[in-house]
């Protein structure tokens, strides 16, 4: 019971940002820092992340085994947090991309239907 | 997955919180770096990467949330809260765990006796395959065993691995009475009780008849009788004037297999020195009792099966009237079966009936607290937070206050079991408390984990109803200030008022009962004069001179022998027949010529026995009046014949009458010589007998003067006349009054609760119509103004009071009535005596205008001008 923690940025439909996020890892294992920084370049600057939204669904990532993370090195041997995809990730990353095409195709008909 | 993933998080929360705060400073540094490598200086790089991500304490809280369990933090939240509330209201909580925690007394005492004698199974070793063993013949039901035939059911049963032989025997040693079971040698090792001290009984102890004068004690008679002397082992003591040698004390809690518990145990070879009459293994009697372990993987079904064919088999030589019909096996774990122990129903009825009491009265107080409350849980609400987590909230209050009052109640029970016992043995008459042996009660697990389970759902009684109906409140009206009355809750409280109503009725009516039934019994004429009456028991080889001597005490005005002393329980049956071809049982009794002298018992026609008949057991007989009518209903008794059946059907009895005629000669005034339960003897057969003769156990005797003292004068000098005399003398006053115990008990238990529950209805009314005044105080004051007098407002609120009280009578006699069928047919009143109804609804009626007079008078001296003012 009681409340899910309000983690979601308004800007983004529920679950999209955990989608962005194994996208990103999907392209290799990261860190927190490089997956907003991912999202905010690929996204021409649009998309920006803060850690508020950003760690919670990092955490929410990790408690249903969709990534896994293990301490490293970062590029300038900062000691960083590294985010790595799994299979049931992939899987997860596959099905929301469907449901999220769908969906946007469907918002796209409603738009241009006069 | 994710509730392990969760639990292992949970295992590792400070160091998963520790990375979680080192991760975000990374972040952020990382941030830092490159805004500084985009040109900005030191302080502007991290106040902007500040900027960019926002709250970073937030941002950890967020994401530790994610792993939580949210309901285990919020209940740590909700306990606090409650203790904090509680705290500054300590009567509040007090009044709900006094109330609650003694209503959980009750029923966790009752429960622990109910566990002691019916669910914990007896200390030995696998109770669970234990199973008692009997006969059903065309003539017995319940037969028990000749020595003979026990020896053949242990080797030959199929369904058992193993048997033992039980016979339970009263002894006395000195001036001191023994509960003693003779057993069969591998009593012990097939039970599986060690000694505490010395050795258990073996097989060797009881292979010929006579042999081994040997007992073994249970630890509660060495530790009472013997103070725990621990040199006992080899000590002799004198039982039935036989010496016997103390050789072991069995294990600590072990008291037996059978009721009453043990004091002692002897090989069962030893029947002969330890009970009168017939001998066990010459005269083909058969009082043994068999409990049998029941083969591994035999289900009782199969058991059953396999012994009613061996029982079958075993006696299909027999005579038609001996063979076996059918046969009993029922386990044997515990003291009474679960099936048997429907005595418990009506008792724990009425305990839970105070429990639920008690829920209404508490649950009334949660919800004039929840009302009173209702402006912060309309705030609440208002500001979001969901019905389902504001009533955890309340009932978690509801269970911070049932925890410590399972505590009270577990208390009281502890109590209950340390010195009920005790208390018990101090208000039975004296002469019977020394024969009674009470199982040991203890609290274990059961007990405990009934006052959780009644804890749990007394809180849910209390605070679960409360709750909801406070919580389903109108928002715009709470966060506007008002209060005003409020339809859901008024109607919940007025439903629980006439629920504690009915309930306390119906109490007070089942007390009405058993005090009426206590009063029926009471005044029940005996028709035995017992005041001055001691009874005596003596072994047959003394009877003669004993009775010698006491002839000659001028003391004692009459004396007769008699072979069943009356109002020791149901008189023994024989078949008999006045002629017409047909056979009914009739009760019957020995006595000698004198017995109706000493008990003032008057003959009616015809004459008493002569010393000649009482000496030669002449066939002849006296009879109740009752068995007059019940047998010659059209003519006269005297001069008729009783034609007897030579079989007992009566196996309790040890001697029956030795022809099979006799003639009445004399008709006695009725009497109750059985039990006062049944009343008057519905027949009763006397028959004449002598002390010397066999089976006179017992001298009845009537003396001059104070009984008492001469009770004890006569008890000292037959004790140093005849020293090896076991027994004294007992007044039959005493054993009347065992008689009259129970329903002197029952009637005090009732109304002890009876008094507890119009104590909490009257506190329920009050609180009830103190709230309604409360509320009602501006349309009481605008009534005032308008010129309504004093005894108008009374009227008003004590008419408020006796509506509830009404409705609730009436439930409660509806659903009376449905016990009271029950309880008056066991007491023998009339089911609708009106002195059982009439009081109990007085007195809840009187109780309900009391309980409503405080605040119907606070209501008429309210000053309209300050209440006016204050809206």
């Amino acid at each position: 019971m009681g409340h899910a923690p309000k983690s979601d940025s308004p800007d983004f439909l529920p679950g999209t940002l955990e989608m962005l996020i194994l996208r990103t890892l999907s392209r290799g294992p990261n860190h927190g820092y490089g997956i907003a920084q991912h999202i905010q370049q690929s996204s021409s600057e649009v998309l920006k992340i803060g850690e508020g939204s950003l760690y919670p669904a990092l955490q929410r990532l990790l408690l249903n085994d969709y990534v896994v993370a293990e301490w490293g090195a970062s590029e300038n041997n900062r000691r960083a947090r590294f985010y790595r995809i799994t299979a049931a990730g992939r899987r997860k990353l596959t099905d929301e991309k469907r449901s999220f095409e769908a969906l946007i195709a469907a918002i796209s008909r409603v738009m241009e239907a006069t | 997955m994710r509730l392990w993933n969760r639990l292992c998080r949970f295992a590792r929360r400070r160091v998963a919180a520790r990375e979680l705060e080192e991760e975000l400073r990374a972040h952020r540094a990382m941030a830092e770096a490159r805004l500084q490598r985009e040109g900005l200086s030191a302080d502007d790089a991290r106040h902007a990467a500040a900027r960019l991500f926002g709250n970073m304490t937030l941002a950890l809280q967020d994401s530790r949330a994610i792993w939580n369990f949210a309901w285990l933090e919020s209940l740590a939240q909700d306990l606090r809260y409650a203790l904090h509330c509680f705290c500054k209201t300590p009567l509040f909580a007090g009044t709900v765990i006094v109330t609650i925690g003694l209503a959980l007394g009750l029923n966790t005492a009752l429960f622990t006796a109910f566990n002691a004698y019916v669910l914990s199974p007896f200390p030995v070793q696998d109770p669970y395959s234990l199973y008692e063993f009997w006969w059903n013949t065309h003539t017995t039901t319940g037969r028990g065993f000749s020595y003979d035939e026990f020896q053949h059911v242990s080797e030959q049963n199929p369904a058992f691995a193993d048997a033992i032989a039980m016979r339970r025997a009263q002894v006395t040693s000195g001036k001191d009475l023994f509960n003693g079971q003779l057993v069969s040698g591998n009593y012990f090792s097939m039970l599986g009780v060690p000694p505490e001290l010395g050795r258990t009984l073996g097989l060797s102890d009881a292979l010929a008849p006579g042999s081994n004068a040997v007992i073994v004690l249970s630890h509660a008679a060495w530790q009472s009788k013997f103070g725990g002397d621990p040199a006992i082992i080899g000590r002799r003591i004198q039982l039935q004037g036989h010496r016997f040698e103390i050789v072991g004390v069995a294990r600590r809690g072990f008291t037996g297999i059978i009721n009453p518990p043990a004091d002692f145990w002897a090989p069962v070879t030893m029947c002969a020195q330890l009970i009168d009459g017939p001998d066990l293994f010459t005269s083909g009697i058969h009082p043994l009792e068999v409990i049998g372990r029941l083969k591994p993987f035999l289900t009782p079904e199969q058991a059953r099966a396999a012994s009613l064919v061996f029982a079958k088999q075993f006696t299909a030589g027999r005579a038609s009237r001996d063979q076996v019909l059918s046969i009993g096996l029922e386990s044997d774990a515990t003291a009474v079966r679960l099936d048997n122990a429907a005595g418990f129903a009506p008792c724990f009825i009425a305990f839970i009936l105070v429990l639920l009491l008690a829920c209404a009265n508490v649950a009334n107080i949660m919800l004039a607290r929840a009302m009173a409350r209702q402006r912060e849980i309309g705030v609440r609400l208002a500001l979001g937070a969901a019905r389902p987590r504001l009533v955890r909230q309340l009932v978690t209050e509801g269970a911070v206050l049932a925890v410590p009052s399972a505590a009270l109640g577990c208390g009281i029970a502890w109590l209950a079991a340390r010195f009920g016992p005790g208390m018990f043995f101090s208000i039975i008459p004296p002469e019977f408390a020394r024969r009674i042996r009470l199982l040991p009660i203890e609290l274990d697990w059961r007990v405990f984990l009934f006052v959780f389970g009644a804890a749990i759902a007394a809180t849910i009684g209390f605070a679960l109803a409360p709750a909801l109906q406070a919580t389903r409140t109108d928002l715009v009206q709470a966060s506007r200030g008002g209060s005003a009355p409020h339809a859901g809750a008024g109607r919940l409280r007025n439903a629980l008022v006439v629920v504690q109503v009915a309930i306390c009725v119906l109490l007070l009516i089942c007390t009405g009962v058993l005090i009426r039934g206590e009063q029926r019994v009471e005044s029940l004429d005996i028709g035995l004069q017992v005041h001055e009456v001691l009874e005596l028991d003596v072994r047959p080889e003394l009877r003669t001179k004993v009775l010698a001597r006491l002839e000659s005490d001028p003391v004692v005005e009459s004396i007769a022998a008699v072979w069943r002393t009356p109002l020791y329980g149901e008189l023994r049956a024989v078949l008999v027949s006045t002629g017409s071809g047909s056979f009914a049982a009739a009760g019957y009794n020995f006595v000698s010529p004198e017995y109706f002298q000493v008990f003032g018992l008057p003959l009616t026609r015809g004459r008493n026995f002569t010393a000649d008949e009482a000496r030669g057991e002449s066939p002849v007989a006296i009879v109740s009046e009752a068995t007059a009518r019940l047998f010659w209903p059209h003519s006269e008794a005297l001069g008729q014949t009783l034609q007897l059946q030579s079989t007992s059907v009566d196996i309790r009895a040890d001697k029956y009458p030795p022809y099979a005629t006799a003639r009445v000669i004399g008709v006695a005034h009725d009497a109750v010589s059985g039990s006062v339960v049944t009343g008057q003897d519905p027949t009763c057969i006397y028959f004449p007998s002598s002390a010397a003769a066999n089976g006179m156990r017992s001298f009845v005797l009537r003396v001059r003067g104070n009984s008492e003292a001469v009770r004890q004068s006569l008890d000292t000098s037959l004790a140093t006349r005849f020293p090896n005399l076991d027994g004294h003398l007992a007044p039959m006053q005493q054993v009347l009054d065992v008689q009259y115990f129970p329903f002197r008990v029952f009637s005090w238990i009732s109304q002890g609760l009876g008094i507890l529950a119009l104590l909490l209805t009257v506190v329920g009314i009050y609180g009830v119509i103190a709230y309604l005044v409360s509320q009602r105080s501006r349309e009481i004051g605008i009534r005032i103004a308008l010129g309504a007098g004093g005894g108008r407002v009374v009227n008003l609120v004590l008419s408020q009071s006796l509506k509830l009280a009404a409705v609730g009578l009436v439930i409660g006699f509806l659903v009376s009535l449905a016990a009271v069928k029950i309880l008056a047919s066991l007491l023998m009143i009339h089911f609708l005596d009106p002195l059982v109804y009439v009081p109990a609804i007085a007195t809840v009626l009187f109780a309900a205008v009391c309980a409503a007079w405080l605040p119907a008078r606070r209501a008429s001296s309210l000053d309209p001008m300050s209440i006016l003012r204050h809206d």
